[in-house]
């Protein structure tokens, strides 16, 4: 829909991928595919900063990442969310709606 | 912030400081603690800015040309400073509102409840 996506800030590009995550193993091209997708092209997700988030999570002990075939038949790393990476979801998408509301009631007054 | 994970809490706040005091400032000229105040009151008390980030954070908008100073004597004799919108501001704010409504809607997308 857009032509000009946003850059993301580490604390929401780290979210997102949590919660592309949450729908099973994906490898890191079809993470930046669906949120391109999924936003209708609002967001996306560079490629440096994708593999720089994914890598952060992994040390947090937020993601597990193996490899496996991928659609075509290459070697490909595959994450998925660890259950302390549920609960980081839970907690960051509520402190995401928390920060949205807040910006709101500033941006309503103008 | 209260909460269990101020690193990304910061993160967002950073993310939209500058509009929210455009913003504000769009409304009425402020002084910084007057604008600390209301942002805390605005946001039921969800974002807390202090001194040391409001100020720099108004040195910069000022360096860019976005809001400018005036000085004026408060109550005590002391010298304070008032920011308004300059119409760089005022272009800026636009810019940085539909950057948000495009962010925010592009975030609730992604984080769509799944039925």
């Amino acid at each position: 829909m857009s032509s000009n996506p946003l850059p993301l800030l580490q604390g929401t590009l780290d979210l997102l991928v949590l919660r592309c995550l949450s729908g099973g193993a994906r490898h890191g091209y079809a993470i930046a595919s669906i949120v391109r997708e999924q936003t209708g092209g609002d967001l996306s997700i560079e490629d440096a900063a994708l593999y720089q988030s994914l890598h952060r999570l992994h040390r947090q002990h937020l993601v597990d990442a193996e490899w496996g075939p991928s659609e075509n038949n290459r070697r490909a790393r595959f994450y998925t969310l660890t259950s302390a990476g549920r609960t980081r979801l839970r907690e960051e998408t509520a402190n995401w709606r928390r920060y949205a509301r807040a910006v709101d009631a500033v941006l309503v007054g103008a | 912030m209260a909460t269990r994970s101020p690193g990304t809490d910061r993160q967002f706040v950073k993310g939209a400081a500058t509009t929210v005091i455009l913003s504000l400032l769009a409304e009425s000229p402020m002084h910084g603690y007057e604008l600390i105040r209301t942002i805390r009151d605005r946001t039921g008390g969800i974002f807390e800015f202090g001194d040391g980030t409001i100020y720099p954070l108004l040195y910069g908008l000022r360096d860019k040309g976005l809001v400018k100073s005036e000085s004026e004597i408060a109550d005590g004799g002391r010298l304070r400073k008032i920011y308004r919108l300059t119409p760089a501001g005022r272009a800026a704010l636009k810019r940085h509102r539909s950057d948000w409504k495009m962010f925010a809607r592009g975030m609730a997308l992604a984080l769509k409840r799944q039925t």
